[in-house]
């Protein structure tokens, strides 16, 4: 054997290690058959992933060694993930769904450990969507002088529309974006005069005048006395238009 | 939850020909047509039992030729919150039915 005593990266494998890896990354059988093993190998595993990977490690300590670790491999990229994730393992750590895992020791159990994690193609591995805390208000309604007032807001929909529609005369490439803009600047003004907590729905209805007939309908299912909505109706001799407010209270 | 809504376009299709299926457009009866799809959208939305307030909007048109668009904007949650659209015709009228989702 000639390379087992070379002073390079690669190390002597135990044959058993090397029938365990090949089979599955997590399986647990390594803990019965290991090698009693020094620190170099250790160090130089860590020191061999962080030149070639460049991932951060947090510092090991002594207290590694308590369970049996895997003499350090030649580093690839497939065998290096698989071998990571037995090392999460025998730690029995929360990331046993995960196939490619941080090098990171003893995360306290049920919290995530926000480490900067890449995968080894080098592309990052997509994290859970952090959860935001915040402080709890203590509210569990509007206060009573900030509720969605549909009066006022009916109003202000009826002059815009009115401002906005005037003399516009309906036309089939022009209206598509015609209903966009008005719904964008409907809800963009009830934004800006709404009360906090409060999500809004902008719902506009545009279209030709003919000789036709029409009928829009709306039902609910929401808190009666936080939520509610407001709409207004315009017409000229081209066209006609429906503008309706969905304003929603978020808990 | 957003994923909660793709079968939503289902319902909506389902109470709509359960409401107008063969009918033809009706002056009369539009106002009783669109309550009812209106709410048996509702109530199969609500024995999803998901924790969400749903609204729930049904535009019935009569086929004459003209031209009609609609657009929504919506201020809530992207991660939480969805909508979605179905139209369906047959040979007298058009329906449109929207479903906005908000989570609680």
């Amino acid at each position: 054997m000639p390379d087992s005593t070379s002073s390079t990266a690669k190390t002597p494998l135990h044959p058993m290690f090397e029938k365990v890896i090949l089979e599955t990354g997590l399986q647990l059988k390594m803990t019965t058959h290991h090698a009693s093993l020094s620190h170099d190998p250790v160090d130089q595993f860590g020191e061999t992933l962080r030149s070639e990977q460049g991932v951060q490690l947090k510092s090991r300590g002594a207290k590694d060694l308590r369970k049996p670790r895997p003499p350090p491999l030649v580093v690839k990229g497939a065998e290096l993930s698989r071998r990571n994730s037995m090392l999460s393992v025998n730690l029995s750590s929360p990331f046993l769904r995960r196939e490619s895992l941080t090098i990171t020791k003893h995360p306290s159990p049920g919290a995530w450990v926000h480490s900067s994690r890449l995968s080894f193609s080098g592309l990052p591995i997509h994290q859970p969507p952090r959860e935001i805390r915040l402080e709890n208000t203590y509210k569990t309604g509007p206060d009573d002088s900030c509720r969605f007032d549909a009066n006022h807001i009916q109003q202000i929909l009826q002059s815009t529309l009115d401002g906005f529609l005037g003399d516009a005369l309906y036309s089939a490439a022009a209206g598509g974006q015609l209903s966009r803009t008005l719904s964008e600047r409907l809800r963009s003004q009830i934004r800006d005069i709404s009360l906090p907590r409060y999500k809004l729905i902008s719902f506009v209805v545009v279209g030709q005048c003919s000789n036709h007939d029409l009928q829009v309908a709306s039902r609910c299912l929401w808190d009666t006395q936080t939520d509610s909505s407001a709409v207004a109706v315009f017409q000229n001799s081209s066209l006609f238009a429906v503008a309706i407010i969905y304003g929603v209270y978020f808990e | 939850d957003i994923s909660a809504l793709s079968g939503d376009a289902g319902v909506a299709n389902i109470s709509v020909d359960a409401a107008i299926g063969g009918s033809t457009y009706q002056h009369s009866r539009v106002n009783q047509w669109s309550s009812s799809v209106v709410e048996n959208c509702l109530g199969q939305l609500t024995k999803l039992g998901k924790p969400f307030k749903y609204i729930v909007t049904c535009i019935i048109m009569q086929k004459n030729g003209a031209g009609l668009q609609t657009a929504t904007s919506c201020f809530w949650d992207n991660t939480t919150d969805g909508s979605c659209t179905v139209r369906w015709e047959n040979k007298s009228m058009y329906c449109i039915v929207s479903v906005f989702g908000l989570a609680i």
